[in-house]
């Protein structure tokens, strides 16, 4: 094992599920938040152009971006470490590493409501 | 008799294993634990609800052939169309792809039988005893008629005073032991017990599939095993987790029932796309393209899947970006569905397809699982959604995902492996002539269905006007219905003439490359007389003659060791060989254990909850009994396996396939853990009725003595298998010892909180928190169990430096009692104190 | 009680809304079935397209030109479609229960009137339900004029419909409660302009209000 490679051997198998458990975590947040807010007005609360409840959905949202970002960066250096040994977590790195682009356009796209103007119900 | 040189005589080497395999005849069946044998049951019975729950369905078309039809009246069509859905969710659809996998996993990855043979076994006659619950009710008039869906409060005790709904509550959380027993043996299996050098990036894509699905049930089922337990809980002691008035939520159940029901429709549909995979390629005469595309686009689909269900929630009145979010996500589903799509076409583009019976099957999926995804997306779309939700175009819908998504390939499967499961070929094929008969009646009934619920039809009502201008498209409906029943008929009268009349088949018929074609047809009870080193994803083009240098014993465990069940265990990664898994004889303790679980859960339908705690310690006990007389005395260190290599026996190493079942269990257990506590968190924001009315007063003597308890236990557990304490029997005793006491304290110190709690029928934060405390204490009780269980086990002689797999076991479960006991008095002694400010 | 034969403004963008996706989905699904047919016709025609062209192409590109165009658009007419809060919009009470609709008329004139399984709106004017329910989970549904909202004890919902033109118009219960669900239908009327304050001096008043508003969002 090398020193990227620390840890337990099965642990780029973990990173396979480790992009899409931030995305499902930012989604859990986002989802939690939201109703939270809306239960305790944060939406009526303005700071600058918005409200209070959607910056802090946005706050959340690019939070988990950066982690993503950073499983990305862990998975690439990984990868590339293993596919010189031609070692066969290589293949899971690889995999690991296109999960974590896949669950950062998830997050992109779920971000999309962010931009819905109705954030709580009248 | 050890004998582990490699055994050069087929004829030998098959009677020996044979012997040891094989199942007694007669009543000796009931002991059957060999994967084979119980994955043809499971198929074979989930057929059989098949046909009880398209005959339900004959009745539902035949009643809406007409307007104002009094051929069934509304008491009996609520019944009808709700165990039309519960039939085929629960006992058709999953345990026929639980069976298909049992079958074929071990085949496939070159095992010899399942990770945990018995407990397959015991899953099954679970599904059977629980099934045939709801079966019986039906039968009586007694069948649950709340939906499929079991909506609260309809389903609550005030508008469903009968029994039928409790047939419901009981009868589906019986089958989804099954369920869970289901997952955790796939993942074991798929995870450990793979020839050697079968690395996870060789590994058949249908594995990859099945690994997955494992996983979303071990995360989807919990949720409506909670749900189910609380909607029980209140129908029968009226605690009021659903009822409004009392702080309750409707809502809740919603969302407890879609956070599985929707990963549900996935974890149906991918054991089918890992037949597409598995099969397409045969045909189309070329390995698939994208092997990773497709991995990773697996992975995607099953958490996104976990993203969506509140889609079918979307007119509950969430707020707008609320719903966006879910419409998102359902709308994501798309990309990782289009991929495998795609690949699978390219991979018929780029070959030379041929058209044969199961192809033919094969694009009969593409077809109707083509439309249901355009629908799909459509009803991802919030406003569209508002329209059509509860009308027919969602059952049109839901009918062409699950028909086109599932039946489509498993159909196809069974034309494609029926000459694995019986070495005979066809005949005559009546197959052509069944397809066309169910595709054609199959669009016929459904297509225009979608019309129907656009033209305002809503689901659920038992008849409707001649004014509506629906009459004639359900005419159309039920005329191909009938249609597709006749090619139902047909495709079953095939396959009862193939099995009992046709030719001998020759070995591998469709040229596949995947290693269950490696074995005699039928398979042997043992699969392979020697277990096979694969190099590459396609074992069969490697080595021509791979199958019958195993049957010469020429692979690994060639032979009979002291007459013991052996196959091999890898790493999981590299598939590296590990460990010689031990695997147990035929045995009738599954069926006992089954028999046993049978009486808790018919003494709480029935309410004769002494027969039901009777019940409830009789099933621990039995589950104790599976292991005595089972493991080693003795340390073996490594044994020959064949090829001159060696490996320890899998109760001398960290990662033995039964440690993985507890670590599993416990994400299971976690994820029920967690919906209970959402569910409180989430009527505590949610629910109407709150602040409720006195809040609960938790004793600090009794949580000290919680606290000490579970962190005592913790402790005394993580001692009991540290290698210097593991080596003296009378230290490891002695920290068991303290384990079991940390336990017993935090047991009582739980009663004390739970005795604290002031009326929980009067408020549903009291419910909850009563609830919460149970779950813990049930857990620190068995904690007890667990740490006394290792004691015995230590005497009897199992335990030593090398063999401490049962105290590890135990000691993950005291870890994590400690952990939901923390959860537990966080949240006991902070939501007042966060009310109350 | 066609949503095709839409009579208002929400029941018509949705209907809009269904056109559009209908014939994007036949195109799809034509142009996926002949790239299905080609390859069995003539075989091997796919052969010089690399893998990449499939999975990229197909599995990426495809959906992604569909479909984001088809959220953004989908959010944008739904944001239209939610109530708006304006005060000045009449706002009626709904109340259901196994197997009745109750309709309670708070702008009306003087004090609140009330009508059974009958609802009376003035054409050409937005109107906000209010909608609960007393026992079981319903669903309040005229199709020819808007989506469906369920009606949750414990909850209330809001819909704002409209109706273009004055008639008689369907409403059912969409959510399955129970033995008679079928029978649960109620009509909404919508009347002239110069009818609509005479017809709601006809009805009775309310009686004071048997479920309590909870609290709690919808």
């Amino acid at each position: 094992m090398n020193g990227i490679m620390t840890g337990s051997r099965n642990q780029a198998f973990l990173f396979m599920a480790l992009g899409f458990t931030v995305w499902a975590l930012a989604f859990s947040v986002l989802y939690g938040v939201q109703g939270t807010g809306c239960e305790l007005g944060w939406h009526r609360q303005p700071i600058g152009p918005l409200s209070l409840l959607r910056w802090l959905l946005i706050l959340i949202w690019a939070a988990h971006m950066a982690v993503l970002g950073w499983v990305y960066w862990r998975c690439r250096s990984a990868l590339a470490v293993t596919a010189a040994k031609a070692m066969p977590e290589a293949f899971l790195w690889r995999a690991s590493m296109a999960l974590s682009i896949t669950a950062a356009a998830a997050t992109v796209w779920i971000g999309l409501a962010l931009l819905v103007p109705s954030i709580c119900v009248v | 008799m050890t004998d582990t040189t490699a055994a050069t005589d087929p004829i030998r080497l098959h009677k020996q294993l044979h012997r040891i395999w094989r199942t007694p005849p007669g009543f000796g069946r009931l002991s059957a634990v060999n994967h084979t044998i119980v994955g043809r049951r499971f198929i074979i019975t989930a057929f059989v609800f098949f046909g009880i729950g398209g005959i339900l369905a004959m009745l539902i078309r035949a009643q809406l052939a007409t307007p104002r039809s009094a051929f069934l009246g509304p008491e009996i069509y609520n019944q009808v169309f709700t165990m039309h859905g519960t039939v085929m969710m629960f006992l058709f659809a999953i345990p026929l792809f639980e069976g298909l996998a049992m079958y074929l996993l071990p085949k496939m990855l070159g095992a010899r039988d399942m990770a945990f043979p018995r407990l397959s076994a015991y899953g099954y006659w679970c599904y059977l005893f629980g099934g045939s619950i709801l079966i019986i009710g039906l039968v009586l008039g007694l069948a649950p008629d709340g939906g499929w869906f079991m909506y609260t409060p309809l389903s609550s005790r005030t508008y469903t005073p009968g029994i039928n709904a409790d047939i419901w509550l009981i009868g589906i959380t019986f089958v989804e032991i099954s369920a869970l027993a289901a997952a955790i043996e796939i993942i074991a299996t798929i995870f450990k017990t793979r020839a050697p050098g079968m690395s996870l990036d060789k590994m058949p894509l249908f594995a990859w599939y099945m690994l997955v699905t494992a996983f979303m049930m071990l995360f989807g089922f919990p949720p409506l095993i909670v749900g189910s337990i609380l909607l029980e809980i209140e129908r029968a002691f009226d605690l009021p987790f659903f009822d409004p008035a009392r702080g309750g939520d409707p809502l809740l159940w919603q969302h407890l029932f879609w956070l599985f029901g929707h990963p549900e429709v996935y974890i149906i549909f991918l054991p089918a796309a890992g037949v597409m995979s598995t099969l397409l390629p045969v045909f189309a005469r070329r390995e698939i393209i994208g092997y990773i595309w497709i991995v990773v686009s697996i992975v995607a689909m099953a958490f996104l899947s976990f993203g969506l269900w509140v889609h079918h929630m979307f007119t509950v009145g969430i707020p707008h970006l609320a719903l966006a979010f879910f419409s998102a996500a359902s709308t994501a589903v798309a990309f990782p569905t289009a991929v495998q799509f795609f690949a699978w076409i390219g991979t018929l583009a780029t070959g030379r397809p041929q058209l044969k019976l199961p192809m033919l099957f094969l694009l009969g999926f593409f077809f109707v699982f083509a439309m249901g995804g355009l629908t799909g997306v459509m009803l991802a779309i919030v406003p569209f959604n508002w329209q059509v939700h509860d009308t027919h175009f969602v059952v049109a819908h839901l009918h062409y995902v699950l028909v086109g998504g599932f039946i489509f390939p498993m159909l196809a499967a069974a034309y494609y492996w029926l000459p694995h499961f019986t070495g005979r070929a066809p005949r005559l094929s009546l197959g052509i002539t069944a397809f066309w008969l169910i595709f054609i009646g199959f669009n016929l009934t459904f297509l225009i269905m979608h019309l129907t619920g656009l033209l305002g039809m809503p689901r659920r009502i038992y008849t409707y006007d001649d004014a509506a201008g629906w009459e004639w498209l359900n005419l159309v409906s039920s005329i191909g219905s009938f249609v597709m029943a006749i090619g139902f008929a047909l495709f079953t009268v095939d396959i009862v003439l193939q099995v009992t009349m046709g030719k001998r088949a020759r070995r591998n018929p469709w040229g596949a490359k995947t290693l269950e074609w490696a074995t005699a047809m039928p398979p042997p009870a043992y699969n392979f007389a020697s277990l096979p080193s694969v190099t590459s994803r396609t074992p069969l083009t490697d080595a021509r003659g791979i199958a019958v240098d195993l049957a010469r014993g020429q692979g690994y465990l060639g032979f009979v060791r002291e007459g013991r069940l052996e196959t091999l265990g890898v790493e999981i990664t590299s598939g590296r060989l590990e460990q010689v898994i031990r695997l147990p004889n035929s045995t009738h303790i599954p069926l006992y254990t089954a028999l046993v679980t049978a009486v808790f859960f018919v003494g709480v339908l029935l309410k004769f909850y002494l027969v039901a705690v009777i019940g409830f310690v009789a099933t621990i006990a039995m589950l104790l009994m599976w292991t005595r007389g089972w493991g080693d005395r003795a340390d073996r260190g490594l044994m020959p396996v064949g090829q001159g290599e060696e490996a320890p026996p899998h109760t001398e190493v960290t990662g033995a396939p039964s440690n993985w079942a507890m670590t599993l269990a416990l994400f299971a257990n976690g994820t029920a853990y967690a919906s209970l506590a959402f569910g409180m968190l989430f009527l505590w924001v949610v629910a109407p009725n709150w602040p409720p009315p006195v809040l609960l007063d938790p004793g600090l003597l009794a949580s000290a003595l919680a606290v000490a308890g579970l962190a005592a236990a913790a402790f005394a557990a993580m001692r009991s298998v540290a290698p210097a304490v593991l080596a003296k029997a009378p230290q490891r005793e002695l920290w068991l010892a303290v384990a079991a006491a940390g336990n017993g304290a935090a047991l009582a110190g739980f009663i004390m909180l739970m005795m604290a709690v002031p009326d929980p029928t009067r408020h549903a934060y009291l419910a909850a928190t009563f609830v919460l405390l149970a779950y813990v204490a049930l857990h620190a009780a068995l904690g007890v169990v667990f740490a006394g269980y290792g004691i015995v086990r230590s005497r009897a002689g199992y335990v030593s430096a090398m063999r401490s797999l049962d105290l590890r076991i135990g000691a993950q479960w005291h870890r994590y009692t400690a952990g939901i006991g923390l959860i537990a008095l966080l949240l006991i002694h902070g939501l007042p104190r966060v009310m109350g400010s | 009680m066609s949503t095709l034969d839409t009579a208002g403004p929400a029941a018509a963008s949705i209907a809009t809304l269904w056109w559009v996706m209908l014939i994007g989905a036949t195109l799809i699904f034509l142009f996926v079935m002949a790239l299905l047919a080609l390859v069995f016709i003539r075989p091997g025609i796919g052969r010089g397209t690399p893998a990449s062209w499939w999975l990229v192409g197909g599995g990426l590109a495809f959906p992604a030109v569909v479909l984001t165009p088809l959220l953004i658009y989908a959010l944008w007419a739904g944001e239209r479609l939610f109530p708006t809060g304006d005060p000045a919009v009449a706002q009626v009470d709904v109340v259901a229960r196994q197997w009745e609709w109750n309709f309670t008329y708070r702008n009306a004139a003087g004090a609140p009137v009330q009508s059974s399984n009958t609802l009376h709106i003035q054409a050409g004017q937005p109107v906000q339900l209010n909608i609960t329910s007393a026992d079981v989970i319903h669903s309040f549904w005229v199709p020819r004029l808007a989506g469906k909202i369920d009606a949750i004890p414990g909850h209330v919902t809001v819909l704002q419909l409209k109706a273009d033109a004055p008639g008689l118009y369907r409403g059912i219960c969409a959510e399955f409660c129970g033995t008679a669900h079928l029978e649960m239908q109620f009509a909404l009327q919508a009347h002239a302009a110069e009818d609509f304050n005479a017809v709601l001096g006809g009805l009775p008043p309310a009686a004071a209000p048997d479920v309590n508003a909870p609290r709690g969002r919808p």
